[in-house]
């Protein structure tokens, strides 16, 4: 098979997450490993209070490792210099924005900073890939708006097309789908399997939306208490992963529907 | 096109700012006829040789001192705000006035008290102007010393204030030991002023001017990712403490210059950039940052005129001015809007 010469987009491996204060550390996790292939999506899921965040942060540079390796495209993201992260690796956070009111082409123009000249001027290549990113998260429609005129479901869309345009061949997302009712929480979720298989993008992101993520995702990471598993889902709901995710008293798996109950 | 918008407003901007300088120089204290200074600028024989010295020596370096004064207020407090992602933070957030005052009162009041070496100093303009400038760079310092140990920004935010609060203290016990007329010649300096500055003088600020206004102009590309957010604009490949050196540098250089020279002028870096935000609809700083150059220098030019109360031999306090008729049209600008731009 030709799998062993497949480069990985994102490599984890034995990774500890966790704060780092002079006087001590506080591992949060241990033994993270994961990888992420070309025109992946894979989905992290896992109780509140688990890590997720931390993850997605010490992932996207944000917050430094305490143990393991990550690695881009075979190379160590430490030895990554800012600029040189910022065309492997776009992000979307939960963050709000600071500001209100830059319109929605100026939000995803600055996704092109990374190579644009010193006073960010657009060339046409750059206008191109903005009017792109705006058509495939269908956002063209709001050019004009301005930022605080969006509903939360376009804001994510625009947020989403900023880091298209940012032309990463990965994207890591911190929980896309809170504050969005169910319909745009699935056309988020599609929107990124449709960018993975259309645009070969490697998509990570966190969810809440176990059951939606078990339907749309190539693997999950799934991070429980006592350890992290790492497979497509089907495997997982087989292993019977899901069933140890919430106390059992309150809530049970269904494995063949692949949905959760809540025990009356 | 939509995109040439803000190019004509910025086109309009520029036309008023010539339209009020040209009214700052025209009408003053001293009734000059139109036509005389139309001649004197023009470089003919004037009427009467006062006439010409006081449009030549008076009027033309308190205009040009009135442009940069509230050009230069202005980028600096967009640049705080933007930084500090803050709308009240304006260009004396990092205690650059409250160092001046420092600066000003030692040398005023103090003198006094230590008597002999400082003694002299104290009426000289020169004397003033290193005082301001000594004392707003080592506050300054003493601020960034600080902050270089946290890494949060809103934390330098905080810092600096209380660097503020602990200058005005002593600023206070300064002046509850020094005799009434130390005191006034302290006050007045708070006052403000744009008139007092040779042509030599005025040469100086340009030069610190511009050097601000470039370095802020080199930071353009950083504030519009800032605006984002740190997190942001850090994966988007900024490297967040340059920016924030340069962004520093940029505003003390502005606004440190500006206090030495015209005294510390309180409201014009903070509104200025709201009045523009207004104005352009726009949070983009290409588009801003020539929009408020352009602004403070004609809500300055107008304050200016204002403070010299035409055909009367009266001139008002200039910081006095810029808050009692800026305040209103910022209050009158959100209450239109109904919303806040930031």
């Amino acid at each position: 098979m030709q799998k062993s010469t497949i480069i990985p987009t994102l490599n984890v491996s034995d990774l500890s997450i966790g704060f780092m204060s002079k006087q001590s550390s506080n591992i949060l996790f241990n033994d993270i490993s994961f990888k992420l292939n070309k025109a992946e999506l894979v989905g992290i899921i896992g109780p509140n209070g688990i890590g997720k965040s931390t993850l997605i942060r010490t992932l996207s540079g944000v917050q430094s490792h305490l143990a393991g390796s990550i690695e881009i495209k075979q190379k160590n993201l430490k030895q990554f210099n800012p600029l040189e992260l910022a065309s492997e690796l776009s992000v979307v956070l939960t963050e709000a924005l600071a500001t209100r009111t830059l319109s929605v082409f100026e939000i995803v123009a600055l996704g092109r900073q990374p190579y644009t000249n010193w006073i960010g001027q657009l060339s046409s290549l750059d206008l191109n890939i903005i009017e792109k990113a705006m058509a495939i998260t269908q956002i063209d429609d709001l050019k004009y708006r301005k930022s605080f005129e969006l509903s939360d479901g376009q804001m994510q869309r625009v947020m989403i097309a900023r880091a298209l345009a940012q032309d990463t061949d990965l994207i890591i997302l911190d929980e896309p789908t809170t504050h969005l009712d169910l319909n745009h929480k699935a056309r988020t979720l599609s929107l990124l399997k449709k960018l993975c298989k259309e645009e070969g993008k490697s998509i990570l992101f966190s969810t809440h939306e176990i059951e939606l993520a078990i339907q749309l995702c190539d693997k999950l990471v799934v991070m429980l208490a006592e350890k992290v598993y790492f497979d497509s889902p089907d495997k997982l709901i087989s292993s019977g992963v899901f069933s140890k995710m919430f106390p059992s008293e309150t809530i049970e798996f269904d494995t063949q529907m692949g949905s959760f109950r809540i025990k009356k | 096109m939509i995109t040439n918008r803000p190019t004509r407003s910025i086109l309009l901007l520029l036309m008023l700012t010539i339209l009020v300088f040209m009214v700052n120089v025209f009408f003053g204290s001293v009734n000059i006829p139109v036509k005389e200074v139309l001649m004197s600028l023009t470089g003919q024989e004037v009427e009467q040789e006062s006439w010409n010295y006081i449009i030549q020596n008076y009027r033309l370096p308190k205009a040009v001192t009135a442009v940069l004064v509230g050009s230069g207020l202005g980028v600096s407090g967009l640049l705080m705000q933007t930084l500090f992602r803050n709308p009240l933070a304006g260009p004396f957030v990092l205690g650059i006035s409250s160092g001046a005052s420092l600066g000003v009162a030692t040398l005023v009041m103090g003198s006094a008290l230590m008597g002999g070496v400082l003694g002299g100093l104290g009426d000289s303009k020169w004397g003033i102007i290193i005082a301001s400038s000594l004392g707003s760079f080592l506050v300054l310092l003493a601020v960034l010393a600080v902050s270089i140990r946290v890494r949060d920004t809103m934390a330098i935010l905080i810092i600096g204030l209380m660097f503020a609060s602990l200058t005005s203290a002593i600023v206070g016990i300064l002046s509850f030991f020094t005799s009434a007329e130390q005191l006034q010649q302290y006050i007045f300096w708070g006052f403000g002023s744009l008139g007092n500055l040779s042509w030599n003088e005025v040469f100086i600020l340009g030069i610190v001017f511009f050097l601000g206004i470039a370095f802020s102009i080199f930071s353009l590309k950083a504030l519009n990712s800032l605006l984002l957010g740190e997190h942001y604009a850090k994966s988007m490949g900024l490297n967040i403490n340059k920016s924030r050196i340069l962004i520093i540098l940029a505003t003390s250089l502005l606004a440190g210059g500006i206090t030495a020279f015209a005294g510390p002028i309180a409201f014009i870096g903070l509104a200025i950039p709201h009045i523009a935000r207004q104005i352009m609809n726009s949070g983009n700083h290409s588009t801003l940052m020539p929009a408020v150059i352009f602004i403070g220098a004609i809500v300055m030019l107008i304050c200016d005129s204002i403070a010299q109360l035409p055909t009367t031999d009266y001139t008002l306090p200039i910081n006095a001015v810029t808050a009692i008729f800026g305040a209103p049209v910022v209050i009158w600008l959100l209450v239109r809007k109904k919303n806040m731009i930031f």
